[in-house]
């Protein structure tokens, strides 16, 4: 694996692997919190504000006449202004006017966006054949990160997890309930200000690698995966990190193996990959335990069923015999087994627990959830069982009697 | 002063009916949109659908509009099912579960059109995202009395052809759900109760939507669609509170905004001494803002303390 990469990448791939992994891990950590304070379309407008913010930057450079204008801490200080003076447009909007925060959040979007694209086309008309270069902050391009820019992810990154995971009991009783927040001294709104600011480097940082568009996704696949995984907020920065440093690692090998791919759509597909198996393959909450789940209940009840339609004589099913044949309670004949009847006896004195207990005590609403489910020995304190199981008990031996009186 | 009206006629007449044809059905269910908290779902649908037009287009081979509008509504459609989906499953909120989807619907969209279809048409990223209202060109119209023969009506460019019928369709939508959307901008709870199914509704309207989306897609680019949604109808929102003024104004400002960006981007610069005109898809973006930034700071200060209850809040 690892030298199939340097011979198919060298060097260069190696330096673009390990910068972009820890730009996944960064992202998986600050959108877990931004996830969390439900402001992720906020970092989508805030990323696409990015772009007037490069393109100014930009025509400074050039105007200065500092490297063809393709400065790119002048280029990444622009964004990073047009992207908070965004994300204070859209407080601004929500708090001040009559506009919610999603047509806020659209507006400051269209209009940065359009600014973006005028300002770009502007660029073109003076002939400046690096525009191409500004291209490719739309939808990323690693390739080209050097080894001084993957050292500065790498410090930014540093940074933005260190202080996120340090401020971890601020940033999270914010994002859970800001008037607590409030009750224990902290200023809310200072906390949510750092993490937009934190947010913002962030964002910066990655517009290189996975582009303007895309990076919103890598803030939120990755945490929304991890959300999966498990209910606790450690844990899931935690995941959500792996999971982001994964899908950066294995959209910038896919990229590197195919023509025409670009970095940030083949990250964003893979994180999208995580995310499919997450939902498929995570325990209590993924979609395959939960069928399965669903699938044991089904069967139960209609074991029950079967079992209780066995003595009003009615021929089962074909379905109910393949059931019974698999469950093993048939004699090659066809009737029931010693181990059938056993089932089909227990199946009824529960039915007649059940029935009783509901009966003498109609208030126990609460057990009805388990009706058809478990057994209702299983549920009730020993004693009030075995005294049921008894009165049950008897109640069949009176009715086989009663029934086996007349006929005989 | 004969070769400007041919300029005008051939060139920037048609521009301007696209960009205008466009913002108006946007400008009405861009109004509902916001009146129903959905915002959003325009940016998601915007990005959404572009698999769906690569889609359409590698399925036929061609740049007719049809196909692709069949694929982007698939895609729209798929789009909403997996917010709702993802949103239930990972238990988000439905902001991020539309971040996860248009994202990853995006991305996809990119890569089919980098791998499969790039380097053979001019189907490419760069207008996908910026538009190109420069493209329409109305050859046959050159010179006023040109426009009086029929033969000339005839060779009106494919795009305005297209966005005529879309126009009506979504016309005619609204006009039949008029009493619906309304009743469930306004009271969803009540509009569920007197039976007005609220899901199939909603389908209806990202089907208008994507509808729209799909057919400014080639003149504004996938997200400078969103500033048409947006925009005009929160100015208007801003300003009144009648849905039928609602409608009427942001109908007005899309007009008013598309007509002012196209000349703002076209000849403004060559006013100014400059050499090259600018995006117009991106000027109209700007000017649509700078509209509802200017409606915004105004009632601010003119009504802000006596904004009625109706108008923050109680929508949902």
């Amino acid at each position: 694996m690892f030298d199939w990469l340097i011979s198919a990448g060298g060097y260069n791939t190696l330096v673009v692997l390990t910068g972009t992994a820890l730009l996944g891990v960064g992202a998986g950590v600050i959108g877990t919190f931004v996830l969390l304070n439900r402001k992720s379309m906020v970092s989508d407008a805030i990323s696409h504000a990015t772009l007037p913010g490069i393109a100014a930057g930009f025509l400074l450079a050039w105007e200065l006449g500092i490297e063809d204008g393709r400065h790119l801490p002048l280029l990444l200080t622009g964004a990073a202004l047009t992207g908070a003076l965004a994300a204070a447009a859209v407080q601004w909007i929500t708090h001040h006017t009559r506009l919610p925060e999603d047509t806020a959040i659209g507006s400051v979007l269209g209009f940065t966006f359009g600014l973006g694209v005028v300002l770009l086309s502007y660029i073109q008309t003076i002939g400046q054949a690096s525009q191409a270069g500004l291209n490719s902050f739309l939808l990323g391009e690693s390739a080209a990160l050097t080894f001084s820019e993957s050292e500065f992810i790498l410090a930014v990154t540093a940074a933005v997890a260190g202080l996120s995971v340090m401020c971890m009991r601020a940033l999270a009783s914010v994002c859970f309930d800001p008037q607590y927040t409030a009750t224990l001294g902290w200023p809310p709104r200072r906390i949510e200000l750092m993490m937009m600011g934190l947010l913002l480097l962030l964002l910066c940082i990655g517009l290189k690698t996975v582009g303007l568009i895309l990076m919103v996704a890598l803030l939120i696949i990755p945490p929304v995966s991890a959300r999966m995984w498990t209910p606790s907020l450690k844990g899931m920065i935690l995941i959500a990190a792996i999971l982001g440093g994964i899908s950066c690692c294995l959209g910038v090998v896919i990229s590197a193996g195919f023509q025409r791919l670009p970095t940030g759509a083949s990250i964003v597909l893979a994180s999208g990959g995580l995310l499919l198996l997450s939902l498929l393959l995570a325990p209590e909450r993924g979609l395959l335990v939960s069928w399965w789940r669903h699938l044991a209940i089904k069967l139960r009840l209609r074991e029950r069923q079967l079992l209780l339609e066995l003595p009003t004589g009615r021929p089962p099913s074909w379905n109910a015999r393949v059931h019974m044949w698999l469950r093993g309670w048939l004699n090659p004949k066809g009737t029931l087994n010693l181990r059938g009847q056993k089932a089909a006896r227990a199946a009824l004195l529960d039915a007649i627990c059940w029935q009783t207990y509901l009966q003498n005590c109609p208030q126990a609403t609460q057990l009805l959830a388990h009706w058809g489910r478990r057994s209702l020995t299983d549920i009730l304190p020993h004693d009030i069982a075995a005294d049921l199981e008894q009165r049950a008990q008897s109640a069949i031996e009176k009715d086989a009697s009663g029934q086996a009186g007349p006929s005989s | 002063m004969e070769w400007m009206v041919a300029d005008f006629l051939q060139i920037d007449l048609p521009a301007m009916l696209v960009a205008t044809l466009a913002a108006i059905p946007c400008a009405l269910l861009g109004s509902f949109v916001i009146l129903q908290r959905r915002a959003l779902l325009s940016d998601s649908l915007s990005h959404a659908i572009l698999p769906g037009i690569v889609g359409g287009f590698l399925l036929t081979g061609s740049i007719t509009p049809w196909p692709m509008m069949l694929g982007a509504l698939v895609a729209a459609l798929l789009a909403v099912v997996m917010i709702e989906w993802i949103g239930y499953i990972a238990r988000v909120e439905s902001g991020a579960a539309m971040g996860v989807v248009f994202t990853l619907m995006f991305a996809a969209g990119v890569v089919m059109l980098e791998q499969l279809v790039g380097s053979r048409v001019h189907l490419d990223v760069q207008h996908a995202l910026y538009g190109s209202l420069e493209t329409v060109v109305w050859l046959e119209a050159d010179s006023w009395n040109a426009l009086a023969r029929a033969d000339t009506w005839n060779q009106l460019p494919s795009a305005i052809k297209t966005l005529l019928v879309v126009n009506l369709a979504v016309m005619v939508g609204l006009i039949l759900l008029f009493k619906e959307l309304k009743l469930t901008s306004f009271d969803p709870g009540f509009a569920a109760s007197v039976g007005i199914p609220p899901g199939s509704l909603t389908m209806g309207l990202v089907a208008l939507m994507a509808l729209v989306a799909v057919a400014a897609f080639k003149v504004t680019g996938s997200i400078l669609v969103v500033a048409m949604f947006i925009c005009p109808a929160a100015t208007a929102r801003v300003l009144t509170n009648s849905l039928t003024s609602q409608l009427s104004l942001s109908v007005g400002f899309a007009v008013l905004t598309s007509v002012t960006g196209y000349v703002a981007a076209a000849w403004l610069p060559l006013w100014l001494g400059g050499k090259h005109s600018l995006s117009a898809a991106g000027m109209i973006a700007v000017v649509a803002g700078l509209c509802q930034i200017v409606a915004m700071l105004s009632q601010r200060t003119v009504t802000s303390p006596r904004t009625p209850e109706v108008s923050r809040g109680s929508v949902r």
